[in-house]
């Protein structure tokens, strides 16, 4: 029956005195539940998986397959969502994969300093996302409205007019632009105020995201446990702040925090 | 923005891109015997970005307006969080 090699896929590294219930959740691998093992101070919640989908040279032919990537990239979300019922979590990259559980033991053992740093730094936090996003069309009549170009300067000059037209949009626009820079930094900050830590990242492509508006602010941010509904209030406040300027605010959470386990994504 | 308190967010359906923005591009990185690699991560984006150009045609012929959740790319798992 067990024809098939199998290879061990970890997800996440947790205190082994603080290992979540696991118990019955299908890995990434649907035929293997998650299991965990301990080395140490360390315990690695990894499922087996099989290595004809998952060996070295099936993988990255798996990569390229769209369901396959997304069926194994949400079955590794589902295994950390459980996971953050602990007080600290170590999310790995995506297909981290051992050949077996020796090699999980050697890379404990290994990387015990590391994983214990990055597990104090995480402890009683969980990640949020705050993303800013622009209607660019209502931003730029919002800025054209308190702008200091005078709207009566376009018609000024018949001959002029549409020039005079476009000068004044390219104005708005880029008042617009200047403003909205503002508005992110701003916004930032202020959600950082409340964060035990805080980073930026690229905004998602518009295309890949599937949402309407330019992203102007994609903000994670380390947040305490104990903090969390304070957060999202400000998050809240920030959003109904800026709708009439065509921006809205959406916050997602709690995730891993994937964006703040190695000593560089500590910028506060 | 939504209203519900921050604890009901998990059920909610979260975007494959999302979940590939942090599972691939954050976490921390361990080398297994078999890891992906920063080109391997590139390749999916760039994989992602030709398939998506590909069925952009399908996506906008779905009604945004009706749908304020992020949209998901291919099919919906009701279990994620």
């Amino acid at each position: 029956m067990t024809e098939t090699a199998l290879a061990c896929y970890v997800y996440c590294i947790a205190p082994a005195d603080d290992v979540p219930v696991l118990e019955g959740l299908a890995g990434v691998d649907p035929a293997f539940e998650v299991e965990r093992l301990t080395q140490g101070e360390l315990s690695a919640v990894f499922s087996r998986v099989g290595t004809e989908e998952f060996g070295s040279e099936p993988l990255k032919r798996n990569l390229e397959d769209l369901g396959w990537l997304e069926r194994t990239a949400r079955a590794h979300n589902r295994v950390l969502a459980r996971a953050l019922a602990g007080d600290a979590v170590v999310p790995l990259r995506l297909c981290t994969i051992f050949a077996d559980e020796d090699g999980v033991r050697d890379t404990l053992r290994r990387e015990r300093e590391r994983l214990l740093d990055a597990l104090a730094r995480v402890r009683g936090r969980t990640e949020w996302s705050v993303k800013m996003l622009a209607d660019a069309g209502v931003l730029t009549a919002a800025v054209r409205e308190h702008s200091s170009v005078p709207a009566g300067s376009a018609a000024e000059a018949a001959g002029h007019a549409y020039f005079a037209r476009k000068k004044l949009e390219r104005v708005a626009r880029d008042d617009a632009r200047a403003m909205i820079r503002q508005v992110a930094a701003d916004t930032h900050a202020r959600l950082r105020d409340h964060a035990a830590a805080a980073t930026t990242l690229p905004p998602q492509d518009r295309q890949l995201s599937g949402r309407p508006g330019e992203m102007i602010l994609n903000g994670a941010y380390l947040v305490e446990r104990s903090s969390t509904a304070e957060f999202a209030a400000v998050a809240k406040e920030l959003d109904a702040s800026h709708r009439e300027l065509g921006l809205t605010l959406e916050l997602s959470g709690p995730f891993a925090p994937y964006n703040f386990v190695t000593a560089a994504a500590q910028p506060k | 923005m939504t209203d519900r308190h921050p604890d009901v967010m998990t059920e909610r359906e979260v975007s494959l891109v999302e979940i590939l923005d942090r599972a691939l591009g954050a976490g921390i990185v361990i080398s297994g015997d078999i890891t992906i690699s920063l080109a391997d991560v590139d390749l999916v984006y760039l994989n992602l970005r030709l398939l998506l150009s590909s069925v952009g045609t399908i996506l906008d012929g779905h009604d945004h307006a009706s749908d304020p959740e992020p949209l998901s790319i291919g099919r919906r798992d009701d279990g994620s969080a």
